[in-house]
Parts: structure tokens; C-alpha cells; sequence
């Protein structure tokens, strides 16, 4: 298997090649075209001013003679011919003599026309070009003027010119050769970096940039692979650092269950003390399970991301009622008063699942980032084509520069992961799924240590 | 009735196919006529010059030759001549000649028809009826024939010497040496001499008839012609001499005496006397001229390529 390059330099060698043969044939064919009637026309023009030197009657030694005078300073051959036996006036007689003009010839000759005529002539032993114009006198042909030109053939040039001539040739199709071979190379780089940026791509390296040189095909396409690496790279990055989240995440509580558990097991707690030890390794528990059933869900989601999620007409009041329901106990615990507001009228599409998960998590989040003895709000309301749900929080708020990046997985505004938290980092994210899921849209607005409001809008059942 | 009939179509084709071409009847007793070659055909005239009829011929032949009142016509490139009857126009044999005749000659005292055959180089000799008779092998490429005095005389056109045959036997009697290119044989009245006219070897041209003796083939002298003199006819005490290359007729004495010279024609090639007029025809004007007392007085068109003549007299 041929490189691209060294085919596409054999096709142009071989098209270089072909064109040399050509101009050889063409030039061939034009100088017989151009040259050869040029010639003829120069010949026309001489012999019919010459036939104008005859007066008829025999053709006499003066005319002879002063045609061969002519013929001295001429750059034709001319001569004059009045032998009966050269111009096959002798035809009809079987004629064991090779005549200058032919029977056909004779003929034109005797109405008065002149006869040109190329190719090889015995007499002279060569190619020539000749014309031949009549001494007619009462339908006698009593001689003619002979002119002719020597035809040089290009092939017939001497060895030395031959030699230069096919020597150049030669050497222009070697130029052009290595030319074109240079001009290959240069036109072939961006693609063989690009080969090697995806050689070092596939053993595992991804933070690399080919350089592009140019807005052509091969600079299109480098630069669409600059920002596929990038994408690979960037996802590679956020890869690696999901993982050692997660692992971090886990370790946290499985050091804690290793640690108490042995502890227990060594009996360095002492009996009193391990009831309350033991509460502390099912929190932790509890707390990992938690985390692998998130992790699972949005694993999940990635997958279901894939295909159209099922939606329906739901009463969005019953929904929120039932939140309210299951949260309630929660927010009285740490003295919360929660709110509820819904207009009963509002049917959304969604999924109801999806969508009282939505709710529940972001209920929870907002009571469990409120001081105890606040309030919480759950109101919902129509917004156009859209039914928003409002929940709002007198909690701690968050701070501006983190709520672009409040979505991200196991991103946490208090970066020292304090466990009174008691979140994993994930439940937003997942609420950031979930809302895509419905086709809805979802808003925070926060302000630190005043509070946050969510607007989440979800599609209304089309009337 | 329908045996009857069908055999009746049947008569009638072989008669048809027996007859084959027919041409126009010459009943005028005194004729002259040009044999042309370009595009073969007879012109025929009266003595006085009137065109009689033409015939165009079918096949690619070279020449004609008057056999008694039979014209027959020949082609180098075919295989056999046709005798067709002047009275009636239509053919009354054939001469199986094959390929390669030159010319054909008739003498009228031995009733005798000869062909001279390029290709194989001999002179057969054939009946009034078209029989062969006799052959015999001559040099390289016979044309010219002469017979005299019961002999044959037969110039070799490519070859450098004159054949003298028994002209009934065909036997081998003597030959002498001539020229290369020769053509035109006559026996002037009242001599011994044989008079040979020619082209010219190669590039050269020939400028003068050469006189042998009958005999001895001894060359006698050399009578200097314009170019090309080729063919003789002779009145009286005249002969009269046409030289193609320079459109000449001379008018000479049996002795070689010059009486006059008239040019005309473009390369004539045939010259004939019919009474008191000479026949000339110019091959490349395809003109048939009478000359008499040495001034043209008639020039009448022919055919393309007049090469020969034929005459017949009252």
C-alpha cells in the first residue's frame, strides 16, 4: 500500500510525463501545419510571378537559364524542366523511367493549375515540400517550374540537437519531479501532524494541539480536531475527577465504619459508649448508601438522557400536597414552617415520579440550609405556557460566585465538606437532570445570608 | 405451352449473351477514327471530316486495330481481344489473347492477325476467324510490327534489339540492335532501308530516326528529327513523322530530304493518311487534326486520350 503522497506524485509524474510527449507531437504537428504552408504559400507566390517570365512557344535556354539564375539567390530550389520524358509525356507507353511529375500530376499541369505536393522524393532523396506551376501554350505543356523546399522533420535534426532536445526534456520532467515531490510534502504536513496528533491520541494522550497553518480542508479539519481533543480532554479531566470525588466520598464514610467497627471489635469503646458508636456507623452507613443510590440515579439518567422521557397530564396541587406531606415532620424537627401555596387549577406534562422528586429534593435542601425558626415557601403559580414553582428559603444563601457551577456534581459551597451538611453534592445535580428530563427550566436566585428562591417552570398541558 | 415458353427465354438469352455489346454501324466506306484511351472510345469521321459516330467502349482497352472490315479491340490488362464487325456493330469473335497485349497488327497479304504480348514476350499469330496459328518468343516486351516483304518485323520496346520473323511461320529469321525505347517502324516506298523512330532512353530523349538496312540490320544513317519522333505513315514519295515531344509532323523525302514541318497538336502520338489528307491526334488536347499540303486544316474534337488511329480507305 502506497502513501497518498507518493500516488498523487505519481499521477502528476505521469501527467508531466504525458504533457512532454504531447508538446512533442503537437509541436510536430504544428510546424508541419504552419511551416509547411507558410512555405507553400511563399512558393505559390514566387512560381507565379516566374510563370509570368514565359511568353509561350517553346521553352528557350534564356528562360531556363534565368530561372537558374533566380534559383541562385533564392531560398527555394527552382528549377525549369522542358524534358518531355520528365513530364511523362510519354505515359500511355509502358516507361521504365521514374518521371518528376505523374500521370495525375500532368493532367492538372495541362488545365493550367499549379500541383503542390509533400513527401518524399526520390530524386532529391529527401522529405520536401513542392510546387509545381505549368508553361501551358495551346494546351502544350511545354515545360514547367520546379520548386521545392527540403522538409526538415524534427526527427531529423542531428544527433547533438537530438540529444539536447530529449537531454532539456529530461531534465524539466526531473525538475518537475522534485518540485512537485516538495510541493507534495509541504501540502501533506498539516495532514501527517494530524496522524500523529491521533497516534498520540489513541495511546492515551489528550492534551494536544495540532497547529493550524490554514483555512483549506486539511486546516478545517485540524482545527475540528483541536476542539475534539479539547472536548475529550475536558471530559477526561471531569472523569478523573468524578472518580476521585467519589472514591473520596466513599472513603470518608467507609474509614469511619473501619475505624469504629475495629474499635469496637478491640474493645477500646467501652460498653456504654458503643450504643452511641453504633448510631454513628449506621449514620455513616446510611450516608454511603445514600451516596451509591445517587450515584446509581444519575448513572441512570446519563443512560435514560438517551432516549424521550414519557410525559402526562398531572394535577400539580396534589403533587406538591404530598411533598408538603413527606417534608412536613422534617421541617417541624428543626421548627420550620412550611408554606404551601398551589394554584389547584394547574395541570403540567411531566413525568410524576420525576417531578416530586424535583420538588422533594429542592424542599429539602432549602430546610436543610435554613436556620431553625424560618420559613420556607412553596407556592406555585401559572407563568404563561408555563406553571413556576417558587421555593423559598430564608437560609444561608449562595455566594454569586458559586451558583454558575451549582449544578456540577459533588460541587459544594462550603468546600471544607463539612458533614453538617449532610448533603453528598449530588442532589442538584441530579435536580439539574431530572428539570432537563421534563423539558422545564429551572433558576436560582440567591442572596448570602438572606436566602434562596428556585423558580422551577414546567410545561402546562396545552389547552 | 409453358416448356415452350420457357425455352423460348432461354434461346433468347444465349442469343442475348452471345451478341452481348452492340454498337453503332460505320457503313461509310473511308473513314478515320481515333482509338482514345482516357476514357476508352472510337471517334469516328468521314474522309472529309464529319463525325460519323462514337463508340464508347466497356471495357479498359488500350487500342484498336483494323482486321479487313472488323475493328479489333484490345487492352493490355485484358484477357481477350474482340473483333466487332464495322458494317453491323457487333462482335464477331475473340481473339484469346490473356493479359499483356501491346499491340496488335494485321497484314492484309498474309490475312494474318498478330499480338504482341509484354508479359509473356511473344507474337502470336491468329486466323481471320480468331484461331491461334503460330507463336513465337521475341525480346523483352514487343510493340511495334512491321510486315514486309513476308517477313515481321517486331521492335522490343524494353529491350535493344528488333525481331525478324517469317511472317506466316513465326520462325526466327535475324535481329539486330536498336534502341532502347523505340517505337514507329516503316519501310519507306521503293527502299531497302527500315526506318525506327523512338522515345528515348531514361532522361534523354530521342531526337532522330534511325535508318537500318532490311537486311543486314546495318545502321545507315541518322535523320535528325524534333523530340521524339514515334510514328511514321508515308504517301508516295513522302513520309511523314510525328514527334510527340515537340508536337511535330516533318514531311521528309524517302531519301531523308526535309520538305516541311508543321507544328501541331499537344502531344500527338498517332499520325495517319487517308487520299490526300494526314491525320494527327493530339493525346493531350484530345484533337483530332487533318493537315493538308502542310497546313492544318482541320482540327476536330475527340475523346480524351486519342493514342492511335484507325483508317480505312475507299
Amino acid at each position: 500500500m502506497k502513501k497518498l503522497s507518493t500516488r498523487i506524485w505519481l499521477l502528476i509524474v505521469t501527467f508531466i510525463a504525458l504533457t512532454v510527449i504531447f508538446m512533442y507531437f503537437l509541436t510536430e504537428f504544428l510546424y508541419l501545419q504552419l511551416y509547411v504552408q507558410d512555405a507553400e504559400s511563399s512558393m505559390e507566390e514566387i512560381g507565379t510571378k516566374l510563370q509570368t517570365m514565359y511568353k509561350g512557344g517553346r521553352v528557350d535556354d534564356q528562360l531556363i537559364l534565368d530561372i537558374e539564375t533566380y534559383n541562385n539567390y533564392s531560398n527555394f530550389n527552382v528549377f525549369a524542366v522542358r524534358n518531355p520524358r520528365e513530364l511523362s509525356a510519354c505515359v500511355p507507353f509502358d516507361i521504365d523511367y521514374d518521371t518528376l511529375i505523374g500521370v495525375d500530376e500532368r493532367q492538372k499541369l495541362l488545365a493550367g493549375e499549379y500541383v503542390s505536393s509533400m513527401g518524399y522524393e526520390p530524386r532529391f532523396e529527401r522529405q520536401v515540400i513542392s510546387v509545381m506551376f505549368p508553361l501551358v501554350d495551346q494546351n502544350r505543356l511545354e515545360g514547367i517550374i520546379y520548386i521545392y523546399f527540403p522538409l526538415a522533420k524534427i526527427s531529423e535534426l542531428t544527433n547533438k540537437e537530438v540529444l539536447i532536445l530529449f537531454f532539456s526534456a529530461f531534465l524539466f520532467a526531473l525538475v518537475a519531479a522534485f518540485l512537485v515531490s516538495k510541493g507534495l510534502r509541504h501540502i501533506m504536513r498539516p495532514l501527517r501532524d494530524l496522524q500523529q496528533a491521533v497516534d498520540k491520541m489513541s495511546a492515551g494522550d489528550y492534551n494536544i494541539h495540532v497547529p493550524v497553518s490554514s483555512m483549506d480542508e486539511i486546516g478545517k479539519l485540524s482545527q475540528a480536531f483541536n476542539e475534539m481533543a479539547a472536548a475529550i480532554h475536558k471530559e477526561d479531566e471531569a472523569q478523573k475527577t468524578f472518580l476521585a470525588t467519589v472514591s473520596h466520598e466513599l472513603r470518608t464514610p467507609i474509614s469511619y465504619v473501619k475505624g469504629y467497627s475495629e474499635a469496637i471489635q478491640s474493645g477500646m469503646i467501652k460498653k456504654e459508649e458503643q450504643d452511641e458508636t453504633i448510631g454513628l456507623l449506621v449514620r455513616e452507613a446510611n450516608r454511603m448508601e445514600r451516596l451509591t443510590n445517587e450515584l446509581l440515579q444519575l448513572a441512570r439518567m446519563t443512560n435514560e438522557q438517551e432516549e424521550e422521557i414519557t410525559v402526562y397530564p398531572i394535577p400539580l396541587a396534589e403533587t406538591l400536597r404530598e411533598v408538603e406531606q413527606l417534608l412536613q415532620p422534617v421541617a417541624t424537627r428543626k421548627a420550620i414552617t412550611l408554606e404551601v401555596t398551589v394554584d389547584d387549577t394547574l395541570i403540567v406534562m411531566a413525568d410524576e415520579e420525576k417531578l416530586k422528586q424535583i420538588t422533594i429534593n429542592l424542599v429539602e435542601n432549602a430546610v436543610n440550609y435554613s436556620s431553625e425558626g424560618s420559613r420556607v415557601v412553596l407556592r406555585a403559580q401559572q407563568q404563561g405556557r408555563f406553571a413556576r414553582i417558587i421555593i423559598q428559603d430564608q437560609g444561608i444563601g449562595i455566594p454569586a460566585e458559586d451558583l454558575p457551577h451549582i449544578t456540577e456534581r459533588f460541587y459544594r459551597v462550603n468546600k471544607a465538606r463539612s458533614r453538617s451538611d449532610g448533603g453528598s453534592g449530588l442532589g442538584l445535580s441530579i435536580v439539574d437532570q431530572l428539570v432537563k428530563q421534563l423539558h422545564a427550566t429551572m433558576t436560582i436566585n440567591s442572596e448570602v445570608g438572606k436566602g434562596t428562591t428556585i423558580l422551577v417552570d414546567i410545561p402546562l398541558m396545552e389547552e | 405451352m409453358r416448356k415452350q415458353l420457357l425455352l423460348l427465354l432461354m434461346v433468347s438469352l444465349v442469343l442475348v449473351g452471345c451478341s452481348g455489346q452492340k454498337y453503332e454501324p460505320v457503313t461509310e466506306k473511308a473513314f478515320v477514327a481515333t482509338v482514345n484511351i482516357l476514357e476508352p472510345s472510337l471517334s469516328f469521321f468521314s474522309a472529309t471530316g464529319e463525325p460519323l459516330t462514337t463508340w464508347q467502349l466497356d471495357k479498359a482497352y488500350t487500342g484498336a486495330t483494323l482486321v479487313g472490315d472488323n475493328v479489333v479491340l484490345y487492352g493490355f490488362g485484358l484477357d481477350r481481344a474482340v473483333a466487332y464487325a464495322l458494317a453491323t456493330g457487333e462482335k464477331q469473335y475473340e481473339l484469346k489473347t490473356g493479359t499483356g497485349v501491346t499491340n496488335v497488327y494485321y497484314d492484309d497479304e498474309q490475312a494474318l492477325t498478330y499480338v504482341a504480348n509484354g508479359e509473356t514476350n511473344r507474337i502470336h499469330s491468329y486466323s481471320l476467324t480468331g484461331e491461334p496459328l503460330k507463336q513465337a518468343q521475341v525480346g523483352n516486351y514487343p510493340m511495334s510490327m512491321l510486315v514486309h516483304d513476308g517477313e515481321l518485323y517486331s521492335i522490343n520496346y524494353k529491350d535493344t534489339v528488333l525481331t525478324v520473323l517469317d511472317a506466316k511461320q513465326l520462325t526466327k529469321k535475324r535481329q539486330f540492335t536498336i534502341d532502347k525505347s523505340a517505337n514507329g517502324l516503316l519501310v519507306p516506298h521503293n527502299t531497302t532501308e527500315l526506318w525506327v523512330g523512338g522515345h528515348g532512353e531514361g532522361a534523354k530523349p530521342n531526337t532522330d530516326v534511325k535508318r537500318y538496312d532490311l537486311q543486314t540490320g546495318e545502321l545507315l544513317g541518322k535523320l535528325p528529327m524534333p523530340l521524339m519522333p514515334i510514328e511514321f505513315t508515308q504517301r508516295n514519295n513522302e513520309v511523314y513523322v510525328v514527334s510527340h515531344g515537340r508536337n511535330t509532323v516533318y514531311a521528309v523525302t524517302t531519301d531523308g530530304t526535309p520538305i516541311w514541318k508543321q507544328d501541331v497538336g499537344a502531344n500527338p502520338f498517332a499520325i495517319a493518311t487517308l487520299g490526300e489528307t494526314i491525320f494527327v491526334a493530339g493525346y493531350d488536347d484530345h484533337t483530332l487534326y487533318a493537315i493538308e499540303d502542310g497546313t492544318i486544316t482541320k482540327a476536330l474534337d475527340v475523346q480524351k486520350g486519342p493514342f492511335k488511329l484507325l483508317v480505312r480507305e475507299d
